[in-house]
C-alpha cells in the first residue's frame, strides 16, 4: 500500500521532470517571426484605348473610385503601349480597357497580372436596359475585386445615414459606395434616426422623432412616402425608440420606452403581437440579429446605471450573456455577415473608439485609435470593410476603415456644414 | 486517499517550480567546465585511491582553475535557447584521445574501484612493454590527456573587460580573454550574451518588417511563409530562399520582394562565436487582438 501510494506520489513528478529535462535539453535553431508588416494597396494600371474618348474616361473613373474604396488597391493611369516595368516597380495588376463609341455601351477588358502574359480575366460588358454607363464601370470594379482578391465587391451596395445641415432636423440620406451619388431619402417633419435595412435591401425601417412622439416608418428603397407601423397593444405612454430587421424579414426587434424604462420586444408582421424578450430593470436598447437569428445583441446598462455594456441574448434558452467588460460605455453593437464578429464602440480615456469582438476566440480589437471620436459602426455585406461615422476633421463624417484596421477613408464628398452619423450598409 | 490529492498537486507544483528555477539559471549561467581533466579526476576520486593510483607523481594543479564555458552550455542567438550547430572545421584525427576518453569514462565508473588493486603475479610475470597492459597507469594516461586550456588562451592572462562605445551594444561588456597584438582571439572563448542576443532579435525583425509589404486584404490571414537565411558576419545575405510557400501569390510575391530587396541584414554581434549565422524566419501577415 505503501509502495501504491508513492508511486502514485512519485509518477507526475518523474513525468514532469522528464519533460522539463527533455524540454531544456532540445537544441533549435534560430526562428524570428514578423508580424507586423506594412499594408500597401495592390497598385493596379489601367489603360484606355483609345485614351481620348470621354465614354471611356468616364468608366475608368467611376471603376476606379469604385476599387479605391475597397482600400486595397491604388489605381494609376499607364500608357497601353509603353513596355511593362520591372517586377519591383511594376504594378501588381495592368487592365486594359475599350469602350465602344455608339451605343449600346460595351466595355472590352483584360485583366492581367504582373509577371503573367496570360489574362486572369477578359471579356466584354453590355450596358443593358435599365443599367447606366456608370453600372459598367461598377460592375467592372466588382468583376475586377471577385477575380483578383477573390471576394464579391460593394459597388452596388448602398449605405443609408443621418444627415444634418446646420440648423435643420436630421433626415435619412442615402449614398452609393463610391459616395458619388446621395439623395435625400426621408420626408417629413420630425427628427428621422436609426436606419435600419431590411434583408433584400428594398425596405428601410427608422426612427423620427417629433416633439410629442416617437414613430417607426417603414419606407420602400424608390418611394418617397413612408408607412408608420402602428401597434395596437402598446398604450400612450410607450414609445418605440429604434428597431432592427429579423433576419428572415418577417419581424422585427424593437425597443420600446415605458415608464423611464426601455425593454426589447420581438414583432412579428404575419400575427402583429408584440413579444417581450428582455425586461429587466434596467435600460436595453440597439438590439440586433445575429445572421442566423440565434441569438441577440443589445445594450444594457444592468451591471452600472450609465455604464450601458453589449450583452448576448438566446431567445431560445432565455440566457444572456455579457460581452464587454473593459470601458464603462460600449455600445452599438453590429454583426459581421458571418456571425462571427460583433462591431461596436467603446469609450476609452474619454474618446469612443470602434472595436470588434471575435465571438470564437472572445478577444477584442481596436480599430481606430485617433484622438477623435469614432462611433456606430457597421459592416459591409462581404465582411471586408467597415463603415462608421467619426469626427476626424472636427465634424462629424462617414469613414471606412478595412475589418482590420488600418487608414480611413471618407465615404461622402458632402460640405462641412452637414454632420453624418448612424450608417447603415445594405445587407 | 483524499489526503493524497492536495499533497500530490503541492509535491507537483514544487517540483515544477524548482525544475523551472533551475532551467532559467543553467540557461543564464551554464553550468562551469573544468578545464583540466585532472581536476576532475582529484574532485572525484578518494583520496585512499588516489594514494594507491600514484596521483602524487601527477603534475601539480594550478592554483586558480581558469572557467571556460561550454559550446553546448553557452547560450545561442535566442533567448529561448537555440543557436543553430554549423559544421564544425574539420580537426585532425587523434585516436590516442579517443582511447583515452574511454578510460575516463571507466574511470568514472563504480567498477574502476578494481582497477587501482595491484594485481599478486605481477612482479612474478611482468607483461611485455609493447602489448597494451590491462591495468591503469593513470599517472602515465594524464600526462598524455590533452588538456582544454590547450585551445584557449594562458590562464594567467587576466580576463579585460571591452566596452563598445557609441554602437547599439554600447551598454553591454564584453567578456574576452586577452591575447597578444598579433595573436588573433578565438572566438570560442567569447560568450553571447542574453541581452545581445535579444538586442539583434529585435533589430532584426524590425528591419525586416520595415521592408514587408503586404496588401491590406491579408491582414489577419494567418498563413506563413518560411525563409532561410545565412548571413555573414558583416550581415552581408549569402543565402536567402523561401522554404515553404504560404499558397497566396500575393503574400509570397511580398516575401520575395523582401528577399529582393535586402542586400545586408543587421550585422551579427561580435561575441557570436561562428563565422556565418543561419537562421529561419516566418512571414505572418496577421494581426494579433489586445
Amino acid at each position: 500500500m505503501l509502495l501504491l501510494r508513492l508511486a502514485r506520489l512519485l509518477t507526475p513528478l518523474l513525468t514532469l521532470s522528464a519533460w522539463l529535462g527533455l524540454y531544456s535539453t532540445v537544441h533549435a535553431l534560430d526562428y524570428y517571426e514578423i508580424t507586423n508588416p506594412r499594408f500597401t494597396p495592390l497598385r493596379v494600371a489601367v489603360a484606355m484605348q483609345p485614351a481620348t474618348s470621354v465614354k471611356g474616361l468616364f468608366v475608368q473613373s467611376v471603376f476606379q473610385s469604385n476599387l479605391e474604396q475597397t482600400l486595397f488597391f491604388t489605381v494609376e493611369e499607364s500608357d497601353s503601349e509603353a513596355p511593362a516595368a520591372s517586377p519591383p516597380e511594376a504594378p501588381a495588376f495592368r487592365l486594359h480597357l475599350r469602350v465602344s463609341r455608339e451605343k449600346p455601351w460595351l466595355a472590352f477588358f483584360v485583366l492581367r497580372e504582373s509577371g503573367h502574359e496570360k489574362p486572369i480575366l477578359e471579356g466584354q460588358l453590355e450596358q443593358r436596359t435599365g443599367r447606366s454607363l456608370r453600372d459598367l464601370g461598377r460592375l467592372l470594379a466588382d468583376r475586377f475585386t471577385k477575380a483578383t482578391l477573390g471576394f464579391p465587391g460593394l459597388s452596388f451596395s448602398k449605405i443609408a445615414y443621418t444627415a444634418q445641415a446646420r440648423g435643420s432636423r436630421k433626415n435619412i440620406m442615402l449614398t452609393s459606395y463610391d459616395g458619388t451619388q446621395q439623395k435625400r431619402f426621408s420626408y417629413n417633419l420630425g427628427s428621422n434616426n436609426f436606419a435600419s435595412w431590411d434583408p433584400a435591401g428594398k425596405q428601410l425601417l427608422y426612427t423620427t422623432l417629433t416633439r410629442s412622439s416617437a414613430q417607426i416608418q417603414l419606407q420602400h428603397v424608390d418611394r418617397y412616402r413612408a408607412h408608420i407601423l402602428e401597434f395596437q397593444e402598446l398604450d400612450r405612454r410607450t414609445q418605440p425608440l429604434a428597431g432592427s430587421w429579423s433576419p428572415d424579414g418577417h419581424g422585427l426587434l424593437l425597443a420600446l420606452m415605458r415608464q423611464g424604462s426601455s425593454d426589447l420586444y420581438q414583432y412579428t408582421f404575419e400575427s402583429g403581437t408584440l413579444t417581450p424578450l428582455v425586461t429587466w430593470r434596467s435600460l436595453e436598447t440597439s438590439p440586433v440579429w445575429s445572421p442566423d437569428g440565434s441569438r441577440i445583441a443589445f445594450v444594457s446598462d444592468s451591471a452600472r446605471n450609465r455604464e450601458p455594456q453589449i450583452h448576448l441574448y438566446d431567445p431560445r434558452t432565455k440566457r444572456s450573456e455579457r460581452v464587454t467588460y473593459k470601458g464603462r460605455y460600449n455600445s452599438s453593437p453590429r454583426w459581421s455577415p458571418d456571425g462571427r464578429m460583433l462591431a461596436y464602440e467603446g469609450r476609452r480615456k474619454g474618446v469612443f473608439q470602434i472595436f470588434k469582438y471575435d465571438l470564437l476566440r472572445r478577444r477584442h480589437q481596436q480599430l481606430t485609435f485617433g484622438r477623435y471620436n469614432s462611433q456606430q459602426p457597421d459592416w459591409a455585406p462581404n465582411g471586408r470593410q467597415l463603415v462608421f461615422s467619426s469626427r476626424k476633421t472636427g465634424v462629424t463624417k462617414l469613414y471606412y476603415i478595412s475589418a482590420h484596421g488600418g487608414p480611413m477613408a471618407r465615404v461622402t464628398t458632402s460640405p462641412p456644414a452637414v454632420v453624418e452619423t448612424q450608417p447603415a450598409w445594405t445587407h | 486517499m483524499s489526503w493524497l490529492r492536495w499533497q500530490h498537486s503541492l509535491a507537483l507544483l514544487v517540483s515544477g517550480m524548482f525544475h523551472a528555477a533551475l532551467i532559467v539559471w543553467f540557461q543564464q549561467q551554464p553550468p562551469p567546465a573544468v578545464a583540466n581533466p585532472q581536476t576532475l579526476l582529484v574532485q572525484l576520486i578518494p583520496q585512499s585511491w588516489a594514494e594507491q593510483l600514484k596521483l602524487s607523481t601527477l603534475p601539480p594543479l594550478p592554483k586558480s582553475t581558469e572557467l571556460l564555458p561550454e559550446d553546448d552550455a553557452a547560450p545561442g542567438m535566442l533567448f529561448a535557447g537555440t543557436r543553430p550547430r554549423l559544421p564544425e572545421p574539420p580537426t585532425p584525427k587523434k585516436p590516442e584521445v579517443q582511447k583515452k576518453l574511454i578510460v575516463e569514462a571507466d574511470l568514472l565508473r563504480p567498477t574502476v574501484r578494481k582497477a587501482p588493486e595491484p594485481p599478486p603475479k605481477l612482479v612474478e610475470k611482468p607483461a611485455p612493454e609493447s602489448e597494451p597492459s590491462t591495468s591503469l597507469n593513470l599517472s602515465k594516461i594524464l600526462q598524455e590527456l590533452p588538456t582544454e586550456t590547450s585551445k584557449t588562451p594562458e590562464p594567467e592572462a587576466p580576463a579585460t573587460t571591452v566596452v563598445l562605445p557609441d554602437s547599439l551594444l554600447s551598454d553591454l561588456e564584453l567578456v574576452a580573454l586577452d591575447a597578444p597584438e598579433n595573436q588573433q582571439v578565438s572566438l570560442d572563448a567569447r560568450r553571447m550574451s542574453v541581452v545581445e542576443a535579444r538586442i539583434y532579435r529585435t533589430r532584426l525583425i524590425e528591419l525586416l518588417a520595415e521592408h514587408w509589404e503586404v496588401p491590406p486584404h491579408l491582414a489577419d490571414q494567418d498563413m506563413v511563409v518560411e525563409v532561410r537565411f545565412v548571413i555573414a558576419r558583416s550581415g552581408a545575405i549569402e543565402t536567402g530562399e523561401i522554404l515553404k510557400k504560404s499558397g497566396d501569390r500575393f503574400l509570397d510575391r511580398s516575401v520575395q520582394g523582401v528577399l529582393d530587396s535586402l542586400p545586408f541584414l543587421p550585422s551579427v554581434p561580435d561575441s557570436y562565436p561562428d563565422s556565418r549565422y543561419e537562421f529561419f524566419l516566418g512571414f505572418n501577415p496577421s494581426t494579433f487582438p489586445l
